[in-house]
């Protein structure tokens, strides 16, 4: 019987030894052989009795292996029921635990056990049963009948802490034996991790295993330092320890050029694998070669630390050029290495799946769910398929397809490893987890890999039609359509975002789908990539918001509007412009499925379309390119408010004649009664300025708007800053002539302001007429005319004359307004005690254009050629001298004059040196030179508007004294003179 | 006779297979069966006496004692190998030249190739095992059956297919165990 061989073998053997250890004592005793018959007896008796009990255990083993169902016979597996009848008692020796040394634990164990053996050969047994050197770090374990054994046992040995033993009670001794197999054997092609070193913590590839498993050739990326070898010894020593050098590949070229050489040799005891051999490292094809040991120097990656996805990528670089190479005897690798797909991320995805990750959680359950269909892969019933209809932890019951052929069985019970998720290739699936999680697409190919139960499969994506595989355990059928993701890292589809690299500068482009890890961006040439969210510079939104473009037809388009493409590739859709950047716009269009429905046309290809045209072209029909969208947008609203208030100058082109912007061009973007908001043309600006202090000169597109339009009695309110006080002044003279002028007061038609002509205020305005009329009349020769009239024939000019000023509107607040106006009327006139005492009141206050339509009847008398020729010189432009006070000299004549008072026509009331006034133009005047000791009026420079008495003349500067005994120094051309004040 | 040599033994702990012996009676009986064959005049006393004599000693060594004397223990501290059947621990160049004692028809003396086959250096922890027998260690480890010698706690690795058969043929089991991921 076999096991009586074995037994007798032992015995054997153990004879061969004790007859070899005998024979230093077996002359001694006369009887020996018989002792020895005796002893074999015994130890054969012995050894029978052990190897009965032996066997009754593995008896009882394997019959509990059986039932297990445990694959193989004999199977390895104690089971834990026969390892629980071994747990220690009170019978068996007592554990003891000593502190040692960490790390000596092994070391200090076969030391004991050295001890022992040489105690015991000197037949002294040092009565300890055994010492263990488990996990536990820094502890060992000495098991004995008896603690003094233990002590002298232990007494004499280094690195063990005699003074540390301590009892361990009989419970804890199964924990102290429990350990958790740390090294684990690595295979050709598993990922590993090199754990010391150089290149701890990096990713490696097992590219043979030798010395049965203790050590592996690993492949992994360099870390090459070549500026080491150029140190100093010292620095280099330093440098090694402190500067970790980057992953990167090995390039003999780059070694060739630093003036070092690569040697070309095989790398030892793996045929024929030609490498690069520098500095005692082997690297082939950029990689380093190296053999490690397995255990310390090389761990399988496992599930708690899977190679990432990066670092893949890293290793993968230039795997392609890897497996052209005879590399590998065995055409294992090469496979491996040209199945990996095209791309790089499918090849990952494929590794990932490989090197077994996450695949264990999986394999728990195989990714079912409760209706999948599924297939038998092992047992009796291997290829039959049907649905799951229900899943509990190991089990699985499945509802067969063909359940007739199994005489009508309803359901039948798998082991979950018995049975496979089947995805039919054209079948619609969604992928549930993995790399590509959520996505959607069809099933075009399901094929096994070798030595794997699951099956890949290639889907065909929805969203971007590209072909990932996919392991079927993560996928599921499913009529679901990915829409993709909706954000990443802060996009979200349909940005329009800045591109960074590719060369242009401002490349941007407009998200089209968002990925796992990376977005499809079709850019400002509709070209479409796909980057990642580092690439990108930031949104656009809001400039595209914001912006304007034209379209073929010179019609502004923004985003929002639809658009129908006129040209190009794309003619004849109509989309929505979803976002434009310069001339280039997004459109988006529903009914496209391509890059989410947007694709890219140049502004001037499109159209505008939709109603959004005709009303905008009634509006402007004469929309010019150059009109900014603003003075566009204000134009619309104005009109809407046109209704309010007669507002025909919003739009116009205005010239600024008074203030801080005085002489500055602008378009009208708004109005108020009283003032208007200027768009400056030359600077970014809008002013509001006092609506008569602005003159139109043109209509809103610049244009010069022809004069004798602008004179129609219907654009009244153009001339709204002219003349007013004149245009009342004129009315009594030319009758119909100029009423417009006196209307042209923006003023005038708010009804407040106006003191009116009409009824009510000729009762007020009679007296006032009156009493000014009689000096008039005396004073001015010329006004012959007049002198006969009386103030009631004054009314009637004006009521004949100024028809606009009977309309409705205008009696309404006159009363309060008269009332006002006249007192001051007439206290002007006593303070000025001149005949045209009420001219200078007027112009005291230019500001009050209202004075202009009372004293337009005042002014009456003057000469009417003055006041023609004032009229025609209103858009003439005045010297910057020409102002109140300064001595002028009239043209015609060497007498001089001082200019009283300016009008709004630009004309001047000049008081002559007899005291005599005269209205003039201001051609008609030149500047008097100022002389030593003369009041001067600054009139430009630093110093303008000061006023001083000229000290002295020094060539082209001059010297004044201000009002407060300052000199200051001007340019005598920006002197006027001036009457003082006094 | 049996309570004497209980007495004489336990006042001395050098024996502690010894003081074992009521608990194997028959042995015991054996024992003194042939120590009152072989030197009948001075059966007792002799053995009480004739303790501190190592000479004599030798002879009479316990089978426990005479095995532990014969124990190997690795080497070295590096290149230890485990058995994959029995779990003993030694140097690879140990195997070859002595083999496996627990294991002998694995063959392994001289002959490096199943040396590599029968053996592993994936193991973890180390118990050196001094009396099989007694020691819980070795009973909780599986390894009281075998010889002395420093046992692995565990055993990674896997027999070749043609090994395995054999061992199940022979009706052995054997310690080492796949590798679990």
């Amino acid at each position: 019987e076999q096991l009586d061989e074995d037994a007798r073998e032992m015995i054997r053997q153990q004879d061969r030894r004790r007859q070899q250890a005998g024979g230093r004592f077996g002359a001694e005793d006369t009887n020996e052989d018989s002792v020895a018959d005796m002893a074999r007896d015994i130890e054969k008796r012995h050894t029978m009795q052990r190897r009965t009990v032996d066997r009754n255990i593995l008896d009882r083993g394997t019959g509990e292996i059986g039932t297990t169902g445990d694959e193989t016979f004999g199977g390895p597996s104690y089971s834990a029921v026969s390892q629980q009848s071994l747990v220690p008692s009170v019978s068996d020796p007592s554990l003891w635990m000593f502190s040692c040394q960490t790390g000596k634990e092994d070391e200090l164990v076969y030391q004991i056990m050295n001890k022992c053996i040489a105690y015991a050969a000197q037949g002294k047994p040092l009565g300890i049963t055994s010492a263990v050197a488990a996990q536990t770090k820094g502890k060992i374990y000495v098991e004995s009948y008896s603690e003094p054994a233990v002590i002298e046992a232990m007494q004499g040995i280094r690195n063990l802490m005699q003074y540390s033993m301590r009892l361990v009670p009989i419970n804890d001794m199964t924990t102290v034996m429990t350990v958790v197999p740390k090294k684990k054997p690595v295979k050709k092609n598993d990922w590993v991790r090199l754990t010391r070193g150089h290149y701890k913590g990096d990713l490696g590839l097992v590219k043979s295993v030798r010395d049965s498993g203790l050590k592996c050739v690993v492949q992994c990326l360099p870390r090459l330092d070549l500026t080491l070898s150029d140190l100093p010894a010292e620095d280099a020593r330093i440098r090694r320890r402190t500067v970790r050098p980057p992953q990167k590949f090995f390039n003999a070229q780059e070694i060739a050029a630093l003036g070092k050489h690569a040697l070309r040799q095989r790398f030892p005891g793996m045929g024929d694998v030609f490498c690069d051999y520098f500095e005692s490292n082997y690297y082939h094809d950029g990689y380093l070669l190296k053999e490690f040991t397995v255990g310390t120097m090389v761990k399988p990656c496992g599930e708690d630390e899977p190679p990432t996805l990066d670092e893949l990528q890293r290793f993968r670089k230039r795997q392609k050029s890897a497996s052209d190479t005879n590399y590998d005897d065995d055409n294992d690798g090469e496979n491996e290495g040209s199945k990996r797909a095209a791309s790089l991320l499918d090849e990952l995805s494929e590794l990932q799946g490989k090197t077994g990750l996450g695949v264990k959680s999986e394999e728990s359950k195989g990714g079912l769910i409760i209706g999948d269909t599924v297939e038998v892969i092992e047992g009796d019933l291997v290829g039959l398929t049907g649905k799951l209809i229900s899943l509990d932890g190991t089990t699985v019951k499945v509802k067969p397809n063909n359940a007739a052929d199994l005489g009508d069985m309803t359901e039948v019970e798998f082991l979950v490893g018995q049975v496979r998720k089947l995805i039919p290739v054209g079948a619609h699936v969604k992928v549930t987890e993995g790399r590509y999680a959520n996505e959607t697409g069809i099933v075009v190919a399901v094929e096994q890999m070798e030595g794997e139960t699951d099956c890949t499969a290639v889907v065909l994506t929805d969203m971007t039609l590209k072909e990932i595989s996919v392991r079927t355990s993560q996928l599921q059928e499913s009529a679901e359509v990915a829409s993709g993701h909706d954000k990443l890292a802060g996009y979200e589809l349909h940005d329009l975002v800045v591109l960074s690299g590719g060369g242009s500068a401002n490349e941007v482009g407009v998200i089209v789908r968002v990925g796992r890890e990376e977005f499809t961006v079709i850019n400002n040439h509709g070209i479409v990539r796909e980057v990642r969210p580092e690439e990108l510079r930031g949104k656009r939104n809001a400039s595209s918001g914001r912006a304007v473009a034209l379209d073929v037809q010179g019609n502004q388009i923004r985003v929002g509007d639809s658009v129908s493409v006129a040209e190009g590739p794309h003619k004849g859709k109509t989309a929505n412009i979803k976002r434009m950047s310069r001339a280039q716009l997004f459109l988006y269009s529903q009914t496209r499925t391509e890059h989410a429905g947007i694709f890219v046309v140049r502004s001037r290809s499109c159209v505008l379309a939709g109603s959004r045209t005709q009303t905008r072209g009634n509006a402007d029909p004469g929309a010019s390119p150059f009109s900014t969208p603003r003075s566009q947008s204000g134009g619309a609203p104005g009109g809407a408010r046109g209704n309010k208030r007669d507002d025909g100058l919003v739009g116009k082109t205005v010239r600024i004649q008074a203030g801080q912007w005085k002489g500055y061009l602008g378009s009208v973007a708004d109005a108020t009664p009283s003032h208007v908001q200027v768009e400056l043309h030359s600077r970014l600006k809008k002013v509001m300025v006092l609506r008569e202090k602005v003159v139109v000169v043109g209509d809103k597109f610049g244009a010069t708007e022809d004069l004798n339009r602008s004179n129609v009695p219907g654009d009244i309110n153009m001339n709204a800053p002219t003349t007013p006080f004149l245009s009342g002044g004129a009315t009594p003279m030319h009758g119909g002539a100029t009423p417009m002028h006196g209307a042209a007061t923006p003023m005038h038609e708010g009804g407040g302001y106006t003191p009116s002509h009409t009824g009510g205020a000729d009762d007020v305005w009679r007296p006032g007429g009156s009493i000014d009329q009689a000096p008039v009349a005396d004073l001015a020769d010329n006004t012959s005319s007049w002198g006969g009239t009386d103030t009631s024939q004054q009314a009637d000019p004006f009521s004949s004359g100024t028809p606009v000023a009977d309309t409705g509107g205008w009696g309404a607040s006159n009363e309060p307004a008269a009332s006002t106006w006249g007192p001051s009327t007439i206290n002007n006139n006593d303070d000025s005690s001149i005949a045209n005492a009420s001219l200078a009141t007027a112009h005291v206050q230019p500001e009050s254009q209202i004075q202009g339509g009372f004293d337009g009847g005042t002014s009456a008398p003057m000469p009417s050629n003055e006041v023609d020729a004032a009229m025609g010189d209103a858009g003439e432009e005045a010297a910057v001298w020409f102002m109140e006070r300064v001595c002028v000299q009239l043209n015609g004549g060497a007498s001089s004059a001082i200019i009283r008072e300016i009008n709004a026509d630009k004309s001047a009331v000049v008081e002559m040196e007899d005291k005599s006034t005269k209205v003039v133009r201001p051609s008609e005047l030149s500047m008097i030179q100022p002389k030593e000791h003369d009041m001067v009026l600054v009139t430009g420079g630093a110093d303008v508007g000061v006023e001083g008495e000229l000290v002295c003349i020094d060539g082209s500067d001059a010297i004044l004294k201000d009002s407060n005994e300052d000199f200051k120094i001007v340019d005598f051309v920006h002197l006027a003179k001036i009457v003082s004040d006094a | 006779a049996k309570l004497s040599i209980r007495h004489s033994t336990n006042s001395n702990h050098h024996y502690p297979s010894i003081a074992l012996l009521d608990q194997r009676l028959e042995d015991c009986w054996l024992l003194v069966k042939s120590l009152l064959l072989c030197s009948s005049a001075h059966c007792l006393d002799d053995i009480n006496m004739s303790y501190p004599r190592e000479e004599e000693e030798e002879e009479e060594l316990p089978q426990q004692v005479a095995d532990l004397a014969q124990a190997t223990v690795p080497s070295a501290l590096r290149g230890i190998r485990s058995c994959k059947r029995c779990g003993i621990l030694k140097t690879l160049d140990q195997f070859i030249n002595e083999g496996c004692e627990n294991c002998p028809f694995l063959e392994m003396t001289d002959n490096p190739e199943k040396c590599n086959l029968c053996t592993t250096a994936f193991f973890e922890g180390q118990a050196a095992i001094m009396d099989p027998r007694e020691s819980w260690t070795a009973k909780w480890l599986r390894v009281d059956s075998y010889l002395p010698g420093v046992y692995a706690i565990s055993v990674t690795g896997q027999f070749n297919r043609d090994i395995e058969e054999e061992l199940e043929n022979r009706g052995c089991r054997w310690r080492c165990r796949a590798a679990q991921n």
